[in-house]
């Protein structure tokens, strides 16, 4: 990974946590249950778990693949959870009904559940021989364990 | 043959199926690396499949449903993150976890983190909450598995615990994870099989989604409102916890270590998702059927929500389908017991007196012992404690996200993080969470808007991991860190 990697993860776990601590004091304010602090902590979230991703797929192939993957948490789930809360409440029996369910709900659920659940995994495939695991790299780790253990026969794991 | 008669023979045809499947895995266990980590021989399908049997307790098949009953859609946000948490695993410990047992003999993740900051002290202080919310956990899942026996055979709840206790204990001595990864197998196919048949009985039922949400709408319409009838702000805490949380759970992450070819997680998140997937549609679609049929006149409201999954199974499933899911329960949570038996174990005979500096000669047969231990411990606090064996599981649940996470997720992926930050991180996780799940129990004072505790413990053991490490790292703090686990942190 390199340094500017490394840095664009850990700024985005600091503002990350600062929006989440934000969204988790909006709860100290009359009626802060509401939207607001809500829409806040979905987008907090998915840049938590974007942070995450860049720090630990951000292999030696760079992190530039994961752009996609960062675009999927932090648009697809962040949005669509955030956009689920704005669209509001059902009011009656009459609401209109999208693939079954009314319109938050439908978002919720295939937006911000089913989309990810199919892209981030396909994502996560497409981009590892390039970026998660390399094989170079696995060669050389498996270098270094043989290595060790040729060192210090007597501290292997079969015991 | 009666839907009684039914559910006890399908019962007993899983108890034994277990019981061979435990006999065959003692045979297997020959080793500490095979009692704590499945020999690291497990393929693709048994990782992806047990991660998923570990992850979902008897709470998706009883809690869950009975939870979107009573408080509507906003139990979604439980199950939601299940659509990235398995990749995010693999991107964030997978790997590391996976090469860091290449380079140096990791069985357990006590032993990656002490490998990751060379300090006993993490080690030592990640065991004791390991053991701590395991202990917590077990006898809340102790607890549904006694529920669940005497569903099927009507022996008593007490009973129940004794037998299904004895059935655990059995294959978890004598086969260990090897045991429990085999049973794992078994019990995933049986719970997805039982939760996608039940979903397309919700549907026929219910006249598809459509006439599920209809009925609901015309009697209750918050209840699909996307935060149904918790704040919009307490729904959200519950996706953020159960998102990032994952990252915490050792009876999941764990089986990282146990896999054969770390290049088999390239395809982990897409099988383990869809069989997280296949396994929410029984969760979520129970709840608004029985929901929808309250709201119908059809069914009575139930007095108790956990009531759900066995009304609408005796009420409108074929009988072969609730003897099935009645097992599938037993199954869901004999598994989840099994994989928190096996971290519990290893925390004692393994990590702990490594930890202080006196490892001991025979891990495989304190491993065993300590098993026997851990799970008699289990059943008596299950029998023993009433309603407090509730707030232990969730306790547990919320100790391992605060405690773990920060030191794993991050640790594992920044070379700048610290031993001190790691030790602080830990402690506060731990702390904070028994001081404010405590305060919660006791009716002293609750987080505002139904924030859930582990959301506030979580985020604080996260700043207090990367504040510290700040202060007390930097570029020394990866320039002091070994070549080898160097390389991996930064691979």
């Amino acid at each position: 990974m390199t340094r500017l990697h490394q840095r664009l993860a850990l700024g985005g776990l600091a503002a990350a946590c600062l929006a989440a601590a934000g969204a988790f004091a909006w709860a100290l304010v009359p009626a802060g249950g509401g939207l607001a602090g809500a829409v806040l902590l979905a987008f907090a979230t998915a840049l938590l778990m974007a942070a995450l991703v860049v720090l630990g797929g951000g292999g030696n192939g760079g992190a530039g693949a994961l752009t996609l993957a960062v675009f999927t948490l932090v648009v697809v789930v962040g949005g669509g959870v955030a956009g689920a809360f704005l669209l509001g409440a059902p009011e009656g029996p009459d609401t209109p009904l999208w693939g079954g369910l009314p319109r938050g709900a439908a978002l919720l659920v295939y937006g911000a559940g089913l989309i990810p659940a199919v892209a981030v995994p396909l994502i996560y495939a497409w981009t590892f021989d390039r970026t998660t695991l390399r094989p170079d790299v696995l060669d050389e780790v498996r270098r270094r364990g043989r290595e060790f253990e040729r060192r210090h026969p007597d501290l292997g794991d079969r015991e | 043959m009666s839907v009684r008669t039914l559910i006890v023979v399908v019962g007993l045809l899983y108890g034994a199926a277990t019981a061979v499947v435990g006999i065959l895995a003692a045979r297997r266990t020959r080793t500490a690396r095979d009692f704590f980590a499945a020999g690291r021989g497990i393929g693709l399908m048994a990782l992806a499949l047990s991660t998923m049997s570990a992850s979902l307790s008897g709470f998706a098949f009883i809690g869950g449903p009975g939870l979107v009953y009573s408080v509507g859609f906003g139990a979604v946000f439980i199950v939601l993150p299940a659509a990235v948490t398995n990749a995010l695993a693999a991107w964030v410990l997978g790997k590391r976890l996976r090469l860091l047992a290449e380079i140096r003999p990791v069985l357990t993740l006590p032993d990656a983190l002490r490998l990751r900051f060379d300090s006993p002290a993490a080690q030592g202080l990640a065991a004791v909450s390991i053991l701590v919310a395991v202990v917590g956990y077990l006898g809340a899942n102790v607890l549904a598995m006694g529920v669940a026996v005497d569903v099927i055979f009507e022996v008593g709840t007490p009973v129940g615990i004794v037998v299904g206790t004895a059935l655990v204990l059995g294959y978890s001595a004598a086969g260990g994870i090897v045991a429990g990864i085999w049973t794992d197998v078994l019990q995933g196919v049986w719970m997805a099989v039982a939760s996608v048949l039940v979903f397309v009985t919700v549907l026929e039922v219910g006249g598809g989604l459509d006439g599920l949400s209809t009925a609901i709408l015309g009697a209750d319409p918050g209840f699909l409102a996307p935060w149904g009838h918790l704040t919009p702000l307490g729904a959200m805490g519950f996706y953020f916890v159960f998102s990032v949380g994952v990252l915490g759970q050792p009876h999941v992450i764990h089986k990282f270590l146990m896999l054969r070819d770390p290049r088999k997680l390239k395809w982990f998140p897409a099988l383990a998702t869809l069989a997280l997937v296949l396994m929410i549609l029984l969760f979520v679609g129970v709840g608004l059927a029985m929901k929808a049929l309250v709201a119908q006149g059809v069914v009575p409201p139930l007095d108790n929500p956990d009531d759900a999954t066995p009304t609408f199974l005796l009420g409108f499933a074929p009988a072969l389908l609730a003897a099935l899911v009645f097992s599938g329960v037993a199954a869901a949570i004999m598994s989840t017991v099994n994989s928190f038996l096996s971290v519990g174990a290893a925390a004692v005979s393994r990590d702990l007196p490594r930890a202080l500096g006196r490892p001991l000669g025979d891990e495989l047969r304190a491993g065993r012992i300590a098993t026997a231990v851990i799970c008699v411990a289990a059943a008596v606090t299950a029998l023993s404690s009433g309603t407090l064996v509730v707030f232990l599981g969730i306790f547990g649940w919320g100790l391992f996200a605060s405690t773990l996470v920060p030191a794993l997720a991050i640790g594992l992926n920044w070379s700048g993080a610290t031993a001190s930050a790691a030790v602080a991180s830990i402690a506060t996780g731990l702390g904070l969470t028994v001081a404010l799940e405590v305060a919660g129990w006791f009716d002293l004072w609750t987080l505002p808007a139904g924030l859930p505790v582990a959301a506030v413990t979580l985020l604080a053991s996260i700043t207090v991991f990367v504040g510290v490490s700040l202060l007390t790292g930097g570029r020394d703090a990866a320039e002091s860190l070994d070549p080898d686990v160097r390389f991996v942190l930064e691979a």
